[in-house]
């Protein structure tokens, strides 16, 4: 508090202001270590000329706007650094260990013994179910039914009877063998027993956990150039456009650092995808035990069904309690281990195979041949900054090398997984879709970073605004060049294409939430996109959810253009709130939206001038029934109130709302007490409040109004044809208004 | 009772009063018309002016259908009402009456009662010259 006091006080004394100015033009040449008269950098964020102080002061404050967006991306990159974090963590920590775990289960026999005891409850009410064989085979013999004859089936069926004694030994001796096949393999390359994850190949040891090292390595190399996210040139120009600052970096910089900030969440999403590629592989495994674990029990059942391979019994008896399924699915999983195996030998030798390239690769010519983008990218001196700024959007891909082994393996993990039994491969894929959507989400969010900056850019103008800080008024010209230009921008295209394998039904979904919708409406840049989602809204919300978007300064141009073109459909018009928007108005002047604008100068001819159109242009061509639908506020303005003529004036008079009676009552009186003067020398002054009012007051001036009809008449002569015509429309009007005030229909 | 669904004249009811009021040549409906001129000069005052127009037949009758309108009497009335302030008689008031509550109100209106003309004295009974007095 006290130095808050002290800072306040510190401020009201303008001497103080002058001893800092003082101290600026000391320090400022020592701050930014610049030579007199040579435009010099400040931190790299601009370039200024020693003691331009307004270029300083602009410099500043051109790097304070893009601080609203250099913060959200910031954020977003650290929740992505300690997303890899934290599944390199669980990957280097967990993961080998526990599906270590599981594959040894797997091949363990042993456990296999346990389950005697409940077998051998199924295995009695197989032995029970031979009765019903037995009953069912005589019957079929009385019928004459070949396939169940007792000749044929009667030997098969003692035989299984017996063998259904023995399913369980046989099942256990079939997984033995098929273990053993798995273990055979495994053991060729030094695989396991305990250690499925570290092989020796070639005298060398390979050890799964090296990927969680790589990757590990990788993020600590990459982890300092979050700074890049606030160092980067502040040129507000470059910042939203392609064009190049003074310091020589080319924009646009904001799709940049958005780069760097997904760069940490590829990395998390590459973890991840290691991470969950492991244990489905170990799960695989699990699975397979549990699998087989229920397809022994089952085995008596299946043991029996052998003996009667009909039609009939495959009904009673469908799936795995059939012989012939449980046979194919009993294989298939006890065999599973040996591909299963071979794909994590694959995937060991190949990481360790292209770890020992990658090696060779950083170390020889070839790696320098590639260049600063790739393989020393990270390790550059350069200090120029655009090459340095180059380096770090191209991190991203330059890790794809040293990232080669470890995606290499988890790959070959990946297609191992996908070529098991059916049901694990499709697991795999619903884990693959899933990453795709994480990574795609991430992509989503940065951008919504970025939009939630041009958010709080716009908040701060506005509270800034409202505080009398006059001296933004300045940079406000330099917002609204960022805003319009961060909406041209390709990202927006960019993260369209992004979210399109999002699958449908979460987008549906998500969609029932209103801030999804809006970014989601942030994202379209396709006019059939645009048009769907106008027609959604309609039926979500109606005209008023259009109208509520088409208001909004967030929702894209392309999707306005579709919601006006809706509202327009659904309403017959456009809403006071819309017409009268100056955006609106500026998007209506585009050529492609000639129609609409066309529909709006039907209702508000008073905007022709708006439009560059004439008033004439606008009302040429009107009919009544047009002219009724002009919008009360249009009729209020004299001149569109003369364009009318007495059959325009008729059809309002006639069908026209109270509204528009009220406006054509009050542009009468203007016009009586106008010409009046001019005309008769004398005002006529009627009180239009209201019908009432006026129709008291031209009783009283009847006459004097019906000497100015006359005089426009008849008027002085000398005077053009073009002006007399236009005085005979005029009196008219004041004709077609008089009968109408008398007989009470105005 | 005056209907309910009605609160206002529509233009076409309007039309319908100016045609009536120019079938049956009540008076003008056109404030710059010549009849209308022709009416207003014999007024001196600015006051007689506008008493004289608001007295004309069409306004009459527009203040009669208002006050129905509002509820202060019925379709019923309007005969008597008419009759009284057209000056007009009884089979006139009744036939315009009639045609603004079909046409407007889409009602029907009672006749009104028929003048009573005055009773002829019944002349006192002549003396019977061919009855003998009872005596």
């Amino acid at each position: 508090m006290f130095l808050f006091s002290k800072v306040k006080s510190f401020g009201k004394k303008k001497s103080y202001l002058l001893l800092l100015f003082c101290g600026y033009l000391v320090l400022f040449p020592i701050l930014i270590n610049a030579q007199p008269s040579q435009p010099e950098e400040i931190f790299q964020v601009c370039k200024v000329s020693w003691l331009d102080i307004p270029g300083a002061l602009r410099c500043i404050g051109q790097y304070l706007i893009t601080l609203f967006f250099r913060i959200p991306v910031f954020l977003f990159a650290m929740f992505g650094i300690l997303a890899s974090l934290l599944l390199i963590g669980i990957g280097w920590i967990l993961v080998p260990s526990i599906v270590n775990f599981l594959i040894s289960l797997s091949l363990n026999t042993e456990f296999y013994n346990l389950l005697s005891e409940q077998w051998g409850i199924i295995r009695n009410l197989a032995l029970s179910l031979v009765i019903l064989f037995l009953l069912i085979i005589g019957l079929a013999t009385i019928l004459g039914r070949t396939e169940y004859h007792a000749r044929k089936t009667l030997v098969r069926l003692v035989i299984i009877v017996l063998l259904v004694s023995f399913s369980l030994t046989i099942c256990q001796k079939i997984i033995e063998i098929g273990n053993s096949l798995t273990l055979y393999i495994a053991d060729l390359l030094k695989v396991g027993p305990t250690d499925f994850f570290s092989i020796k190949f070639d005298d060398k040891s390979i050890d799964i956990r090296n990927i969680y090292e790589n990757l590990w390595n990788a993020l600590v190399s990459h982890f300092g150039n979050i700074a890049n996210i606030f160092l980067i040139d502040g040129d507000l120009l470059a910042f939203f456009t392609e064009q190049e600052s003074a310091t020589g970096v080319k924009g646009p910089i904001l799709f940049l650092i958005g780069l760097i900030a997904l760069s940490y969440w590829i990395f998390a999403f590459i973890v991840a995808y290691v991470d969950i590629v492991l244990i489905v592989f170990g799960i695989a495994f699990f699975v397979r035990t549990a699998y087989l674990i229920a397809l022994i029990f089952v085995s008596p059942i299946a043991f029996l069904t052998a003996a009667l391979p009909t039609q009939e019994i495959r009904s009673v008896f469908p799936g795995f309690l059939n012989w012939d399924n449980w046979k194919k699915e009993f294989l298939e999983w006890v065999f599973m281990g040996v591909p299963l195996i071979i794909w994590l030998l694959i995937a060991l030798v190949l990481m360790g195979g292209i770890q020992s390239a990658v090696s060779q690769l950083q170390q020889s010519a070839i790696s320098n041949q590639i260049g600063t983008g790739i393989v020393a990218g990270v390790q550059s001196s350069e200090t120029n900054p655009e090459s340095k700024l180059r380096e770090e959007t191209n991190f991203t891909f330059s890790q794809l090398i040293t990232f080669m082994p470890v995606i290499a393996a988890a790959v070959a993990l990946h297609i191992g997984v996908k070529t098991s039994h059916s049901m694990i491969k499709g697991m795999v894929e619903g884990i693959t879709r899933g990453i795709g959507a994480m990574v795609t989400s991430a992509a989503v969010i940065t951008g919504a970073a970025l939009t939630a900056g041009a958010g709080a850019a716009a908040a701060g103008f506005a509270a800034a605004r409202a505080g009398g800080a006059g001296i933004l008024s300045a940079l406000r010209s330099g917002l609204k060049e960022g805003v319009t230009t961060f909406g041209k921008a390709t990202l927006r295209r960019g993260l369209t294409e992004i979210t399109k394998p999002i699958p449908a039904e979460i987008k549906e979904a998500a969609k029932a939430i209103s801030w999804v919708r809006r970014l989601d409406a942030g994202l379209i840049s396709e006019k059939d996109q645009a048009e769907k989602y106008a027609e959604e809204l309609y039926k979500a919300e109606g005209a008023k959810g259009l109208e509520r978007e088409i208001l909004r300064t967030s929702t894209p141009r392309i999707v306005k253009e579709a919601l006006l073109r809706k509202y327009l459909k659904e309403e017959k018009t456009l809403s006071d709130a819309i017409i009268d928007n100056p955006e609106i108005q500026k998007l209506l002047m585009r050529k492609e939206n000639e129609n609409l604008q066309k529909a709006v100068l039907k209702v508000r001819p008073d905007l022709a001038p708006v439009f560059r159109k004439t008033l004439q242009d606008a009302m040429a061509g009107m009919k009544p029934t047009d002219i009724v639908k002009i919008h009360p506020k249009a009729l209020e303005k004299r001149a569109v109130f003369m364009k009318l003529g007495a059959a325009g004036l008729r059809a309002i008079i006639r069908g026209g709302t109270e509204k528009q009676k009220s406006a054509i009552r009050e542009n009468y009186a203007k016009l009586v007490e106008t010409l009046s003067i001019r005309y008769l020398g004398a005002p006529i002054r009627l009180d239009y409040s209201s019908s009432g009012a006026l129709k008291n007051d031209f009783f009283r001036n009847r006459r004097q109004i019906m000497a100015l009809i006359n005089t426009l008449r008849n008027p002085p002569p000398g005077l053009p044809a073009r002006r007399q015509a236009v005085l005979q429309a005029l009196a008219d009007e004041l004709e077609e208004i008089g009968i109408a005030i008398f007989q009470r229909r105005l | 009772m005056v209907t309910e669904h009605k609160k206002s004249l529509s233009q076409e009811d309007i039309d319908f009063i100016v045609d009536l009021v120019k079938m049956y040549n009540l008076g003008p409906t056109d404030p710059f018309s010549p009849e209308m001129e022709e009416i207003l000069s014999k007024a001196k005052t600015e006051e007689e002016r506008i008493e004289i127009i608001n007295n004309l037949p069409f306004n009459k009758i527009m203040d009669r259908l208002k006050e129905i309108l509002e509820g202060k009497f019925s379709v019923k009335d309007l005969p008597t009402l008419l009759k009284e302030d057209l000056n007009i008689s009884n089979f006139l008031a009744e036939k315009i009456g009639k045609e603004i509550a079909q046409n407007i109100f889409k009602e029907e209106v009672p006749q009104l009662k028929k003048e009573e003309e005055p009773k002829k004295p019944t002349p006192p009974p002549s003396r019977d010259i061919y009855r003998e007095p009872i005596e």
